[in-house]
């Protein structure tokens, strides 16, 4: 083989090897080595790399049962799940806080726009009942933590939800806002559960020895 | 085959029938389907494949050798594979019947 065709094909080669590392560890810790071998044998090339590169989605969307731990699977999912609601419902709290807790911003916004004030107690009422939805969705998470684990969450989530509850409102005071002063500490230490639980369940789910 | 019709070609199958000559490893499948059956297996198809057919139990990895691990067809499999080629039997009798009929064609 001449050295600008070698060249090529290690190049090549490299970007299937490199298309191997897009794969889930479970995957990687039982094929990548034998494919590793299969490229070099074949020779890789870029045929081999984009087909490796858009199997990978499948190969992550949905695992071959004989990989995974499928019960520790379906944890981090649904504790992945119960993260990026919290991180969402959080979000809202931010936003009411930014907007409803100003004074004069509301008393403006109610005295314009009747819809609107209507509308912040739909927010209220919605968030109410989505921390009811999360700590219940939680509460099977919760349960398979460690006493520790969970009472160093609880303190630093509590912690920094009032933090910044008065970040987002340096002004007001937890009484001008009952909903969101049990609001706010309940989603984050809901979110400091559902962290733990996500890393938890995404570790259990890795390969021994992976 | 440079029809598009090999996309019909189903991979499982042909990793199957692949395994039932005997064990081989993953490139040795891809020639061997080359070689005997026309299609040119991908290595990602390849590798989604002998996974999907590991994690069903119709293939099972032997001892590596010189980090190639050969694969060889379970008794699962070989039933597999027996129920997919009666029904392509099938379907193959059927067109080559009615081609002859209808189209004149003289094939095996």
């Amino acid at each position: 083989m001449s050295g600008p065709s070698m060249s090529r094909h290690s190049k090549n080669g490299g970007l299937a090897r490199l298309a191997v590392t897009l794969y889930p560890a479970a995957w990687r810790s039982r094929y990548a080595d034998e494919v590793r071998v299969y490229l070099a044998d074949s020779g890789g090339g870029p045929r081999a790399a984009a087909s490796l590169a858009w199997r990978a989605i499948p190969a992550w969307l949905r695992p071959p049962g004989h990989l995974h731990d499928g019960p520790a699977r379906t944890r981090a999912s649904l504790a992945t799940v119960l993260t990026a609601w919290v991180v969402l419902a959080g979000l809202g709290a931010v936003f009411v806080q930014l907007t409803q807790n100003q004074p004069e911003a509301q008393a403006a916004a109610v005295a314009g726009h009747p819809v609107i004030s209507w509308a912040y107690w739909v927010f209220d009422a919605a968030a109410v009942v989505s921390v009811l939805a999360i700590v219940a969705g939680g509460l099977p998470l919760w349960w398979r933590l460690a006493a520790l684990t969970m009472s160093l969450a609880g303190a630093a989530s509590i912690a920094a939800a009032a933090g910044l509850y008065r970040w987002a409102s340096p002004e007001a005071g937890y009484h001008q806002s009952w909903p969101l002063g049990i609001y706010v500490p309940a989603v984050a230490l809901a979110a400091a559960v559902a962290l733990v639980s996500a890393a938890r369940g995404i570790r259990a789910s890795r390969p021994a020895g992976a | 085959m440079k029809d598009g019709l090999d996309r019909w070609a189903d991979p499982p199958l042909l990793v199957l029938a692949s395994l039932a000559d005997e064990p081989k490893h993953g490139y040795a499948i891809t020639q061997d389907v080359a070689e005997t059956m026309g299609v040119r297996l991908s290595a990602g198809t390849l590798y989604a494949v002998i996974a999907r057919l590991e994690a069903r139990g119709l293939i099972e990895p032997l001892e590596a050798e010189d980090r190639r691990r050969p694969y060889r067809l379970t008794n699962a499999g070989a039933e597999a594979l027996a129920v997919q080629s009666e029904r392509m039997e099938k379907v193959a009798g059927v067109a080559r019947r009615r081609l002859r009929a209808n189209y004149g064609w003289a094939g095996a």
